[in-house]
This record gives C-alpha cells, sequence and structure tokens, in this order.
C-alpha cells in the first residue's frame, strides 16, 4: 500500500478541469509597461557594453593555451642510454588499453640481433591513434617504462593509414619535456594499485 | 535633365540603374552578413571571421563559392517545380523593392530606378508577395517541419503586415503623398526653420511600431520564429542546401536593407544629414539601423509563438489604429 | 511597349487560367490564380489604374491567395487527385467556352471605341488621391455601408467558426 502511495504523482500546480477556466493570476504588483522597457533597455547597454569590451578569444594556431605539465598526447617509445630498446614484447599495454588500439608482436631476442635487454622484444608495434582516447594506461602498465606519452597534441593528417602509428615513428626521439612529465606525473598518486605502475630513476 | 526625357536615352539610364543597383545591393547583402558575424561576435566578445583576408571580408567570398558547389538537393517525393520556384520568388520580391527606394538626390541626380507615385505602397506590395516563398517552400520540402516553419512564418507575415502598413500612414496623412522622394523632402516651416525635418519628431509612436513590425517582418531576432532552431530545425529552410539556400538568405538580409533603408527614409530624412553628401548620409542610415537589428538579434531571446501573436495583434495594431486617428484629429485641427 | 506589355500580361493571365482549371495538384492551381491575379495587376497599370493595381496585389495575391494556400498547405501534399473521371464534362465545357466566346464576339461587334472623356486628366486619373476623394466625397454612404457589411460579415465568420466551451 505504501508503494502504490508513493508511485502517484505529486503535482507541483493543481489540475483544472476542462469547464473550470483559466485560474485568476496570484496576487501581486504586475511590473507597468515603463519596467518592462527599463528591463529591455538595460538588456540593450548590457550587450553593448560587451560590445566595446575586448575580445577574449585565444587565436589558436597563433596562439596556444598553456599546457598542463602533465598533459597527455601522442606516444613515444624510450630507448636505454645504450641505444637498446625498452619494450620488452610482454603486451601488458596491449592488455590494458581500453579501446584495444595497441597491436604487439613480440620475437625472442638472439645474440646476433640484440634489440632489448630481456629475452623477447618487440616485432610489430602500432599504436592506431584514431582509436587512442589517451588514457594512459599503457604507460602504468608498462613495467619497464617503454611506452610514454608525449605533449604533441597536433596529430591531423591527410590519410587514415596514416594515424596508425608505427614502431619506426613511435621510437622518434623525444621532445626533452617528456622526462619532466613523467617526474611531475610520478609525484602524483596512480589510480592503480600499487606496484603496477614503474617509477622513474 | 534632358537625359530622362529622351525616350531612348531614359531606357539606357533605366537600364544601366537596374544593372549598377543589382550589383551594389548584391555587395551590400555580403558585407551585411560579415557586418552581422563582426557584430555580433563582438556582443558575445569574440572576434567573428578574420580569416579570409584583412578583416575576414572576405570571408563571404568563401562562404559563397564553398556553397556554390555543394550538391544541388531536392526532397524526394516532392513537387519539384515548387520546390525551385520558392527561392526564386524570394529573391525576385525582395530585389523588386529596390526598383522605388530613393537613394540620394546629388548635383540634380537621382540615384534611384523609378520615381513612381506610389512607391511605398509598391513595397508593401512586393514585400507581401515575400509569403509565397516561405508557405512554398515549407510545402514543397516535404517535411514537417519545413511545413510547421512556413506556415507560422505566414501568419507572422500577415499579422505584421497590418501593423507595419497602419504605422506608416500618420507619415503618409502629414506629408499627403505616397512618394518616397516627397516624403524625404518635405519640409517644415518652424519659424526661423525652413527646410527638411527627421519625421520621426512628428510620429514617434509610428516608428516605434514601425521598427517592432519591420523585425518581425524580415523573420529575424527575436521574432525569429520560423526558424526557431529548438523547436523547428530550420523551419521552411530545413531542406534547402546549396544555391538555393544562398537565395533565401539572400532575400533575407536584403529585406532587413530593404526595411532599413524605408525607416531611414521615413522617419530619418532619408539622404538629408548636415552637410554630408547625400548617398554617403543614406548609407551611414542604413548602417546605423542595420547595426539596431544585429544588436537586438544580440540581446534579446527569441518570443514565444503567442507571445508574438499578442504583440501583433493586441498590442501594435490598436497603438497604430489610435495613432492614425490622433494623427488625424490634430492634423485637422492644426491645419483646419 | 504598352501594347507589347498588355500582350505578356494578357497571355500570362489566360495561361494562369487554363492552369487553374487544369492542373491535378490543387497547390500548382492556387499559384497559377496568384500569376493571374499579377497579370490583372500589370492591364490594371496600363490603364493607369495604380491604386487598384497596388490593391489588387496587395489583397488578392498577398492576402486572399495566402489564405487559399493555408488551406490547401494545412491538408497537407497529398495528392487531391480525381476520383472518378471525367466523362463528358470536358465536352460541356469546351461547348460552354465556344458559346462564350462567340457570346464576346457579338457583343464586341457593337462596341464604339473612342478616346477618353474630355477633360479627364490621365496623370491624375487612377491615383491614390484620387480615388480617396471620391470614396469619401461623392461615394461615401455607399462606402460606409460597405464596410459595415464586410464587418458584420467578419463577425459572423467568427460567431460560426467559435468553438463552444460546452463542446470540449
Amino acid at each position: 500500500m505504501a508503494d502504490e502511495k508513493s508511485s502517484q504523482p505529486e503535482h507541483p500546480t493543481p489540475l483544472r478541469g476542462p469547464r473550470e477556466g483559466v485560474p485568476a493570476k496570484p496576487e501581486g504588483k504586475h511590473p507597468g509597461v515603463a519596467a518592462d522597457v527599463a528591463a529591455l533597455a538595460g538588456g540593450l547597454k548590457t550587450t553593448l557594453s560587451e560590445f566595446f569590451r575586448p575580445v577574449v578569444t585565444t587565436m589558436y594556431p597563433e596562439d596556444k593555451t598553456v599546457r598542463s605539465e602533465r598533459y597527455r598526447g601522442r606516444h613515444y617509445l624510450r630507448r636505454y642510454d645504450n641505444g637498446l630498446e625498452r619494450c620488452i614484447g610482454c603486451e601488458l599495454c596491449a592488455a590494458a588499453c581500453p579501446v584495444g588500439c595497441i597491436l604487439v608482436i613480440a620475437a625472442e631476442n638472439s645474440d646476433e640481433n640484440r634489440v632489448s635487454p630481456g629475452e623477447r622484444y618487440a616485432k610489430t608495434y602500432e599504436i592506431n591513434m584514431l582509436r587512442c582516447i589517451f588514457c594512459g594506461y599503457c604507460e602504468d602498465a608498462c613495467p619497464v617504462q617503454a611506452i610514454v606519452l608525449g605533449p604533441e597534441y597536433e596529430l591531423s593528417d591527410t590519410s587514415r593509414e596514416k594515424f596508425i602509428y608505427t614502431k619506426e615513428k613511435l621510437l622518434e626521439p623525444m621532445p626533452p619535456d617528456v622526462e619532466a612529465r613523467l617526474r611531475a606525473s610520478a609525484a602524483h598518486p596512480s589510480p592503480l594499485p600499487d606496484g603496477e605502475r614503474g617509477t622513474p630513476k | 535633365m534632358s537625359l530622362y526625357n529622351d525616350p531612348i536615352g531614359h531606357w539606357v539610364v533605366v537600364t544601366v540603374a537596374i544593372a549598377l543597383l543589382l550589383f551594389v545591393v548584391l555587395t551590400a547583402t555580403a558585407y551585411t552578413v560579415w557586418f552581422e558575424r563582426v557584430a555580433l561576435g563582438r556582443i558575445q566578445r569574440r572576434p567573428g571571421p578574420n580569416r579570409v583576408g584583412p578583416f575576414g571580408l572576405l570571408q563571404l567570398a568563401a562562404d559563397g563559392i564553398k556553397l556554390a558547389f555543394k550538391e544541388s538537393f531536392v526532397p524526394a517525393e516532392t513537387d519539384k517545380l515548387l520546390f525551385v520556384i520558392a527561392p526564386t520568388i524570394a529573391v525576385a520580391a525582395a530585389f523588386l523593392s529596390w526598383a522605388v527606394i530613393p537613394i540620394g538626390l546629388w548635383y540634380n541626380v537621382q540615384y534611384w530606378i523609378a520615381d513612381v507615385n506610389i512607391g511605398v505602397l509598391l513595397i508593401f506590395a512586393f514585400s507581401s508577395l515575400n509569403v509565397y516563398a516561405i508557405v512554398i517552400g515549407g510545402y514543397a520540402s516535404n517535411n514537417k517541419y519545413s511545413l510547421l516553419g512556413g506556415l507560422r512564418s505566414a501568419a507572422q507575415l500577415i499579422s505584421y503586415e497590418m501593423a507595419l502598413g497602419l504605422s506608416l500612414v500618420p507619415t503618409f496623412m502629414i506629408v499627403g503623398s505616397l512618394r518616397l522622394r516627397d516624403i524625404v523632402e518635405y519640409t517644415v516651416h518652424w519659424g526661423w526653420y525652413n527646410g527638411p525635418i527627421p519625421l520621426i519628431l512628428l510620429t514617434p509612436i509610428g516608428f516605434v511600431i514601425y521598427l517592432m513590425a519591420a523585425v518581425a517582418e524580415t523573420n529575424r531576432a527575436p521574432f525569429d520564429l520560423p526558424e526557431a532552431e529548438q523547436e523547428l530545425i530550420g523551419g521552411f529552410l530545413t531542406e534547402y542546401s546549396g544555391l538555393k539556400f544562398v537565395m533565401f538568405y539572400l532575400a533575407e538580409y536584403i529585406n532587413m536593407i530593404t526595411v532599413s533603408a524605408l525607416a531611414a527614409l521615413l522617419f530619418f530624412g532619408g539622404w538629408y544629414l548636415w552637410v554630408i553628401p547625400p548617398v554617403i548620409a543614406f548609407f551611414i542610415k542604413i548602417v546605423l539601423f542595420l547595426f539596431l537589428y544585429i544588436w537586438l538579434r544580440g540581446t534579446f531571446p527569441r518570443l514565444r509563438y503567442d507571445m508574438l501573436m499578442r504583440l501583433g495583434w493586441k498590442v501594435l495594431l490598436p497603438l497604430a489604429i489610435a495613432n492614425v486617428i490622433v494623427t488625424g484629429i490634430v492634423l485637422v485641427a492644426t491645419q483646419g | 511597349m504598352a501594347i507589347a506589355i498588355f500582350f505578356i500580361a494578357a497571355a500570362m493571365a489566360v495561361a494562369g487560367a487554363v492552369g487553374v482549371v487544369s492542373f491535378r495538384e490543387p497547390i500548382r492551381s492556387v499559384l497559377s490564380l496568384v500569376v493571374v491575379m499579377l497579370a490583372l495587376a500589370i492591364l490594371f497599370l496600363l490603364l493607369s489604374a495604380q491604386f487598384v493595381f497596388v490593391v489588387q496585389i496587395i489583397v488578392y495575391a498577398g492576402a486572399v491567395m495566402v489564405l487559399f494556400l493555408f488551406v490547401i498547405a494545412l491538408f497537407g501534399p497529398s495528392r487531391e487527385l480525381a476520383r472518378t473521371r471525367l466523362r463528358f464534362q470536358s465536352w460541356l465545357s469546351g461547348l460552354f467556352v465556344l458559346a462564350l466566346l462567340g457570346l464576346i464576339w457579338a457583343m464586341l461587334q457593337g462596341v464604339q471605341y473612342r478616346q477618353p472623356d474630355k477633360g479627364v486628366d490621365l496623370s491624375v486619373f487612377g491615383t491614390v488621391q484620387a480615388i480617396a476623394v471620391g470614396l469619401f466625397t461623392t461615394y461615401l454612404y455607399p462606402f460606409e455601408l460597405t464596410s459595415i457589411l464586410l464587418l458584420v460579415a467578419a463577425i459572423g465568420a467568427i460567431y460560426l467558426s467559435r468553438k463552444r466551451i460546452d463542446d470540449l
């Protein structure tokens, strides 16, 4: 019974039947025509004063707004100082990716062809930038800090194929402020449980 | 001028004037759109178009090229002839008014096409044809939003045409002529002052009614219900794209310039402004009116439909009739 | 020049009138009727009746036909095709047209063409001022009576079409 009572909709205004007619307007002082005109004039004055104030638009390609230190843009694959790739082909980044935009195909390292210090390396490493949402989970998941997100956000291009970033493109030298970003990110707690994220040395 | 009296010379003058006016009005329309976008931007503290050409002045050329190369889309299952005729009527009706609008009188040369006896009435006649463009456009689009927008617009135009016409009657009564040139050149002899005066001094209420009704007639904000995006998508423009859309757009802005020019002629002394050359004075007045239009658009929210109809029928129309009666009584009292 | 304009306008009027009866879609018939109105307006202007010219456009083309258009637009763009085919009516109408044309031809035989009356200033004839003087002096009573008739008709229309509260 209590449910039935609560399911009754409460009308904020009383309903009226078809023959009751429009109820009388509530008592109170209706503003006169002069007040209405004054209100309109007030609006016109406001917009005119805005007209003469300076423009606040940022002229984007020429002027850019200040980017956060921890801004996450396009990806980079890092190398060790001795030139070996950090990536060990573990595919944890691909597993962590919410949209599945990372493709990793691993291959065994051998003494003749040593690409990374570990047992395996990434033979293929591709990121589909059209799918990427720049969440940074790949970076958090990586045990060797191979994949990091850089600062660039102007990634427009002329064909869909060009948005599949290959390993060669991802291994391009990083801009210097990525290190600063990694340090800044490390200063903030990770949303993931402890131990799932490496800290820079 | 003997050139005007010579039959062949007369036709040459008229043809050249028509071609020139066509060019001037088209260019003016393009820059009105630019002016509106910049002014509206400034009201909202944006810069408006500023990329194409200096100060964005070539933006309209870019927009025009883009629209001209768009697909000329016609909805399926419609009357294709009517769909194409509607924007044609809109542009034709808008341009025809300019045949009788006097732009200025400078060194005894008249800068307009026809100086007719019934100038103002002709403008009303042409602008009343604009309803067809909107209703036919809405009907032929085969789209409920277009149809509703078209019908709304037609109702709005018919309602406000009455107030618009009646708001000007006191002016005609004072001047005693429907010829636009006579109205501009109306002179008074007040003590030491002999000369033309802005007629708003004699018909201030008529001007206020004209201003509101003219905004409604041109379907501009805050009376732009035919294109109320929240309710009707684009109204009668919903299915129009490419050059056919351009024609409707052009017609709207030509009408805007026309009512601005009429306001300048009927209430602000037309081409008379202190020592400024006539054509330039007329231009300045039109630009000020256009700014007023844009200013209103940037300030006021759109009216609800019932409010619009109430304002037209219950406020503006009785006020206009009362204005006519009072002006008549005053005229009889003062002139006998 | 005037002759050329007359024949163009007359041809427009006749073509529009044929369109009114021959189009299947009602909206096209209405627009044909608008063409007739506009062509008639041009013919009035050629007779130097400026005021009638403008009123023809404003009242007939601008108001009356718009109401027709309204009604048809509210019915929606459904094709109002005739349910039954016309059988003998087309022959009958042709017969009537022939009879009417013959009648007109017979009437025209007796018409004497002449110049306008002496003393009529054609530059003033048909202007707004001339018609206003006529309406408000010589023909004041018929004019006012007509306006009362129209008012009565308007009130009657409102009364007949009003919605009764009891019916709701």
